[in-house]
């Protein structure tokens, strides 16, 4: 016979952000540790509101199951003596088992025979074992954790009940202090009362009776029916493909129910990207664009946890709300629009950038010398140059702007509207509206050059005036977000797919940039400090996006090059390389050399006069050719095709030449010719890395 | 809500409801503070093991919010009802949701909802997890479990209610603007409230003497710390206030540089906590009179707690 097992946590509402995260860890937990306790069953849902996380489970065994193993004591002829009895080892051993000697059997191991003991272990009801999911309710991780009353316990919110069935029986146990029961809740206002669930299996429908749709799918799907109706009848364009404003609104309601509100026209010479942020990000409401003219509408479609009562009264409520907020908006846009760049600039002249590191004008001016360090890098025409520069003049002037004051999400987005408002060559505005970009570690990038240049200038400012300071992320401990800022540089320069000589560019800056002195010291001591984070920054990059393994990563990390765009390239390139058949005896070659190379201190010089054999002579004609067709504009992983090529010459001179000779003359050729293979070798990547 | 509530008769209603559930019902604290959490009945009261359960109106100073008495929603100086209990009881969320219906605010008929918010209040070295309480959308009550409170982690939990009055206000009497709000029958919000709005926003923005107000400040933090280190617990802490509200004033001046900001608030912040920390030292000392059970132990665990530091 199988049961049903039922485990409902009911607490005070969860961030939204908490909830799917806690159903998949409660069904993620409750099935390890019905696997672990040996009770079987065939399938886990799960169910999630603002106010419970649960877990229903099938076909789950009525007993744990017998186990059988068996242990193995002394060899036979430690267990018994030379008559066959039982020594004290054996009776031990035995003993030690919760067996008697009786229970003793002989097997051989390995020509040998041992001492064994069969172990039967009878499974126990599987309702006795299912207390023990005491642990795994307190076991839920959170980001965020409180303390309630006067109880030391830590949990997202207070828990108010719990609910754990066995079919109909409560399977009792407590967690902080709550009993379980077999009482659930239902909606907070449309049913207040606690109800009783009589069996395990009809949980979500006893919900349902009491307008709680408790399945997260279904509760989703609900919300986008309801919307795409409403779509349909008027035209829209369907706003759900706000992906995160859907889940999140999912999670903010029991039973939801859509309702459209209005407001008023007037309000949308405000920018689009202004109005859907107060909409979406403020109010959670879904904004709406007409289906022909994709223009936003002065509608929006809002998601209540409750009925249809009073539905036209909740959207008034919202309307009003609604409108206050954007009154605000255009209040503050029509601000803006009174106050010019030289204006902003000065106020930015009051904004410490950090209170060690001066003003954002101070950055604003820095990051202008920069740009046009970049500017060569990536050979921009001198009309792009200039755009590039402009936009570092007035880039950051949104920050001191109303609308960015009111809704900061929007830094950098506002700034480039406002640049082209004020009539700002376009190219000027993209750059200023993408610097910001990429806002998380895999968020969007800017999509111009442009605007990846002012992106890549500003952090690098943003890493160089930090480490400098000697403000330095540890551990977990990164209050800048230098870590993110610094993975941003990395995407940038791969995306954009030109030679990034990252740290070369950056000693430049340095060098031509006007820092204040204590920067510059700063640099010298840092520097070492900032290359290795931006260097484990390239490493998590490969690690990431290319799912590498760690040695191909520091190889490619070991190459001589300081163009992190070409380091991932090798990283890429060797992996491809990995699966050829010929690919480990090609690496062990190189290591051979390498092994070599790497504990001379002094560099020789070849002379062919002191070849002895043809395979040296061999490998000697092998480097150069290599040294004729090497150049550095090798594609698709060229250079390394070339220095495995040589494999045969090197294990030929290997299996001819002593190196190690008593003859230093001879010695030193010999070693002369690995170094001169070595020195491409190294060039490209740190083979000694490679596990092979 | 077919009778619309008076400004005064939602306060009467709050005031009544929370005093049947035991609260003591306070005043106004005297001193110029930003909201209602800086008030002793709410900050002090929620250190350390006493229970503490109080209500009271709190007049709010904002002097960079002030509009001249024109934003139909800003203000410079704001009401909030503050409701703290100690220990939070299990039930907050029901009563606090029945102090809704009390002012006529049927939950069939609106949606309310709790949306997570995490409050800081980095001057006071104050933080709390929670939720601001929507009704229809608006933003009617910030509701927070106190986790710290003067930079040191509490043992019972306060939990505090803040209500926005003047936003409840204009919501149950449907008016767009915070001056149409009736006070009570036959006086608007406006015909006290827009001249002090208009007078003081000069002030703050205009007029404010910055030299003395600098003065005043230098002046208020050495009396602070001075009181501090005499013990003087609440005359120490009516000088933070002050500072703080110093400070607002000379903000909104746009006076203080970004690069001063910060010092300036640590500066108040570790004020706090020396206070929080003498405060509970005077309790201790005092066998914490507020408690009903359990003395002997709270006043162990907070003598050791002051032995180790």
């Amino acid at each position: 016979m199988t049961h049903t097992l039922l485990l409902e946590v009911g607490l005070e509402e969860m961030p939204a952000n908490a909830i799917v995260s806690a159903e998949q860890q409660l069904a993620q937990k409750v099935a390890d540790f019905l696997t672990k306790e040996r009770i079987h069953f065939s399938k886990v849902e799960s169910f999630s509101t603002p106010r419970r996380f649960a877990v229903k489970v099938f076909d789950v065994s009525d007993q744990q199951e017998d186990v059988k193993t068996i242990v193995r004591g002394p060899a036979r002829q430690i267990a018994q003596d030379a008559e066959g009895n039982w020594t004290k080892a054996a009776i031990g051993f035995a003993t030690g088992q919760g067996a008697s000697v009786e229970d003793i059997i002989f097997k051989e191991e390995t020509g040998k025979e041992y001492t064994y003991i069969e172990k039967f272990i009878q499974g126990k009801p599987s309702l006795e074992i299912l207390k023990d999911l005491r642990e795994v309710v307190p076991a839920i991780e959170f980001k965020k954790n409180m303390k309630w009353s006067t109880t030391s316990y830590q949990y997202v919110r207070p828990i108010h009940w719990l609910v754990a069935l066995f079919d109909d029986q409560i399977i009792p146990f407590e967690v902080f202090d709550i009993p379980t029961c077999n009482k659930s809740r239902g909606h907070r206002f449309l049913s207040p009362d606690s109800f009783e669930i009589n069996h395990a299996k009809d949980y979500e429908q006893l919900l349902m009776e009491h307008k709680v749709n408790a399945c997260r799918n279904e509760r989703k799907e609900a919300i986008v029916q309801q919307i795409e109706a409403l779509v349909e009848e008027n035209n829209w364009i369907d706003p759900t493909h706000h992906t995160s404003l859907l889940e999140e609104v999912t999670d903010l309601t029991e039973w939801p129910t859509v309702f459209v509100g209005q407001f008023d026209p007037a309000f949308l010479e405000v920018f689009d990207v202004i109005l859907e942020t107060s909409m979406m990000n403020h109010q959670r409401y879904f904004p709406v664009r007409s289906a022909d003219t994709n223009e936003l509408l002065p509608y929006f479609i809002g998601v209540r946890n409750g009925d249809d009562r009073n539905i036209e009264g909740v959207a008034q409520g919202n309307e009003k709300v609604i409108a206050a907020r954007l009154a605000d908006a255009r209040f503050f846009y029509k601000e803006d629009q009174k106050i010019t760049y030289k204006e902003w600039n000065d106020k930015l002249k009051q904004l410490a950038f950090h209170d060690r590191l001066g003003t954002i004008y101070d950055k604003e001016l820095r990051v202008q010398q920069i740009v046009k360090i970049l500017s060569q890098k990536f050979h921009l025409s001198p009309e792009d140059e200039m755009h590039l520069v402009h936009a570092a003049e007035i880039y950051k002037t949104d920050l001191v702007s109303e609308v960015v004051n009111e809704f900061t999400e929007l830094q950098g987005v506002i700034g480039g509207h406002y640049a082209y408002e004020r009539g700002e060559d376009p190219k000027v505005a993209e750059a200023i509206g993408q610097h910001y970009l990429p806002i998380s570690t895999d968020g969007a990038l800017p999509d111009t050059l442009l605007g990846s240049l002012l992106s890549v200038a500003d952090k690098l400012d943003t890493l160089l005036q930090f480490f400098s300071a000697g403000m330095i992320p540890t551990g977990s401990n990164d209050p800048f977000a230098l870590r993110r800022q610094a993975m941003g540089v990395v995407r940038i320069a791969v995306n954009l797919d030109q030679t990034f000589s990252l740290v070369d560019w950056l000693d430049e800056i340095v060098e031509k940039v006007s820092l204040t002195e204590e920067i510059v010291r700063g640099y010298d001591k840092h520097r070492n400090d900032l290359i290795a984070f931006l260097d484990d920054r390239l490493a998590q990059y490969i690690k990431e996006h290319h799912q590498l393994p760690y040695d191909i990563i520091q190889a490619a990390r070991g190459g001589k090059t300081s163009d992190i765009v070409e380091k991932v390239n090798i990283a890429i390139q060797i992996d491809k390389r990995r699966k050829m058949s010929e690919f480990k005896s090609q690496i062990q070659s190189v290591k051979r050399v390498l092994n070599i190379t790497k504990t001379q201190e002094q560099q020789f010089d070849v002379d062919v006069n002191f070849f002895e054999t043809d395979s040296e002579k061999d490998l000697h004609q092998a480097i150069l050719s290599l040294k004729e067709q090497w150049n550095n504009n090798m594609k698709d992983g060229k250079h390394i095709d070339l220095i495995l090529s040589l494999s045969p010459q090197i294990d030929n001179f290997f299996e001819e030449n002593m190196v190690m000779v008593e003859d230093t003359l001879l010695r030193n050729n010999r070693i002369a010719l690995l170094q001169y293979f070595a020195k491409y070798a190294q060039e490209v990547a740190d083979f000694n890395e490679l596990v092979i | 809500m077919d009778k619309k509530l008076t400004f005064q008769e939602i306060i009467l209603k709050l005031e009544r409801y929370w005093s049947d559930k035991g609260c003591l019902l306070m005043n106004a604290y005297d001193t110029e503070k930003g909201a209602g959490t800086m008030s002793p009945y709410t900050f002090l009261r929620s250190l350390g093991p006493e229970p503490w359960n109080a209500a009271y109106v709190e007049p709010s100073r904002r002097p960079a919010d002030g509009r001249y008495g024109q934003n139909p929603n800003r203000l410079y100086q704001h009401h909030q009802f503050q409701l703290v209990m100690k220990p939070s009881p299990m039930e907050i969320q029901d009563l606090y949701l029945k102090s809704l219906e009390v002012l006529g605010i049927n939950p069939l008929d609106h949606d309310i909802r709790f949306v997570e918010d995490n409050w800081e209040n980095p001057s006071l070295g104050c933080a709390g997890l929670g939720w601001e309480v929507w009704l229809d959308g608006m933003e009617v009550t910030q509701f927070t479990y106190f986790q710290v409170v003067g930079g040191l982690e509490v043992d019972s939990v306060t939990v505090e209610l803040t209500y926005g009055l003047e936003r409840l206000a204009s919501y149950i009497q449907d008016v767009d603007s915070v001056y149409d709000i009736e006070w009570t029958k036959g006086v608007k919000y406006g015909e006290i409230f827009t001249e002090p709005e208009y007078e003081h926003s000069v002030y703050s923005f205009e007029e404010s003497n910055l030299e003395m107000l600098f003065e005043q400040l230098k002046a208020y933090e050495k009396e602070a710390l001075h009181l501090i280190d005499l013990g003087l617990v609440h005359p120490a802490y009516d000088y933070v206030l002050k500072c703080s509200h110093i400070f607002n004033l000379i903000d909104a001046r746009g006076a203080v540089s970004a690069t001063e900001r910060p010092d300036y608030l640590r500066r108040i912040r570790n004020m706090a906590r020396k206070i929080a920390k003498a405060f509970l030292n005077e309790r201790a000392k005092r066998d914490f009179p507020l408690l009903k059970e359990d003395t002997a132990k709270w006043v162990e665990k907070y003598s050791l707690k002051e032995e180790a530091k």
